[in-house]
């Protein structure tokens, strides 16, 4: 058994199960536990949520350690799930090196995000929601045209890299340009209505599910991490649609 | 009727949630995710003579996270997927709209009523989630102790 290897390759796994938006304690144990199974004299894990730290200690007392440095995070729930069954089966069968890696390659296939479904996704969500919260049917007509702008916004700006924080901004003040202006040339009844139901696509659920999960099982540090980033996503939501009502009501 | 329609509507809005998180038909997946937010939408709404969003959120919540933690059981699924797509309904993206609308109005007293609201509801997630699944955990904690010492031999220790 080539160690280094299996470290490469267990480091993969866990990599995508954060990338892909798991709790920090899920990585941990995962990883410990698919480590564990390979008759090593000691394995330890520290992760948080962008970076990956892995020791093994061989039998032979020889050290290895790996760092993963984890950059950009999405939300792809059905790849933790597949992961999950994954790293469940690499425990019990101790599958061989190639046969883990093949598993891999055919997650990441299987995973790959199709762009309509998320501009379907995004309408759905706008359109739901503001009937939720009490908007007309006209209103609901609005948001489900802006739901697709806002995943049209939020993907070019993942192409240039910005950070999260900046790039809801502009979604949100997109979003509040576009309800105005069917407003003024007479669709939708309600400005709030439509503007919440659009903003339900930004809203981060995810990361404060998440971020409370962590804190659960003791990661106060992760949890702190993803908290923080809730708080400031949920603020560049106020302020990004706060200027241009702003600058509209000032006309 | 009251409570069914928007119930419905959640229902909707969760399915394109589910696409945006890309969950899948996979053990029936899409559905119970979805259904989750429904339920947490209705308790919610049912519990609406109180009018007091707090304490509604924090009853819908506990809720939320009690029916993912089973879920994850039966399906041997991580409780996130069930939990993350129930909980959206229940994100106050309502009240940051209205307390950055009162912000830039300039009722200062306004302002800070509904901002307090509103990190009052995130609050009552949080703990909600918190009791919810520490309870749950206890629960099969304590289960699996119970097992192991009637059956000292076979090692029960099985986390989702």
């Amino acid at each position: 058994m080539n160690y280094y290897k299996l470290l490469n390759v267990i480091t993969s796994i866990g990599f995508s199960l954060i990338s892909s938006g798991a709790e920090t304690y899920r990585v941990e144990e995962s990883i410990e536990r698919m480590l564990s199974a390979y008759d090593l004299a000691e394995v330890d894990v520290f992760v948080i949520p962008n970076c990956i730290i892995i020791t093994i200690r061989l039998q032979d007392n020889t050290s290895i350690t790996k760092t993963k440095r984890v950059k950009a995070r999405t939300i792809n729930l059905d790849k933790i799930d597949l992961l999950n069954d994954l790293v469940r089966s690499i425990c019990i069968k101790k599958p061989d090196i190639a046969t883990i890696e093949k598993s891999i390659e055919n997650i990441h296939q299987i995973e790959k995000k199709s762009p309509i479904k998320q501009i379907i996704g995004h309408g759905l969500v706008a359109f739901g929601f503001t009937l939720m919260f009490g908007g007309t049917y006209e209103d609901a007509l609005c948001a489900i045209l802006i739901g697709p702008l806002i995943y049209f916004v939020m993907y070019g700006a993942a192409k240039f890299q910005v950070n999260s924080i900046f790039k809801t901004m502009v979604a949100s003040s997109v979003t509040a340009i576009i309800a105005l202006l069917f407003l003024r040339i007479g669709l939708g009844d309600n400005l709030d209505k439509i503007i919440i139901g659009a903003f339900m696509n930004l809203v981060p659920g995810v990361l404060m599910t998440n971020g409370i999960r962590d804190i659960i099982v003791g990661d106060f540090v992760s949890g702190q991490v993803r908290l923080t980033e809730a708080v400031l996503i949920a603020t560049a939501m106020a302020v990004g649609a706060g200027i241009v009502l702003s600058v509209y009501m000032a006309i | 009727m009251e409570i069914l329609l928007p119930c419905v509507y959640s229902f909707i809005a969760c399915v394109g949630y589910c696409f945006v998180a890309n969950v899948r038909l996979r053990k029936k997946m899409l559905f119970f995710a979805s259904l989750g937010g429904a339920i947490g939408w209705g308790v919610y709404l049912s519990f609406g003579y109180m009018e007091n969003g707090i304490v509604q959120s924090f009853l819908a919540i506990m809720i939320v996270t009690i029916y993912a933690e089973i879920l994850s059981r039966i399906f041997k699924a991580p409780a996130t997927v069930y939990l993350v797509v129930g909980i959206i309904p229940l994100v106050p993206g309502g009240g940051i709209y209205y307390t950055m609308e009162q912000a830039i109005r300039g009722n200062t007293i306004e302002f800070l009523n509904t901002g307090l609201r509103t990190f009052g509801i995130a609050g009552a997630i949080a703990l909600g989630i918190l009791f919810a699944s520490s309870g749950v955990r206890m629960i099969v904690n304590i289960r699996n102790l119970s097992k192991s010492i009637k059956s000292p031999n076979k090692s029960v220790s099985k986390k989702t």
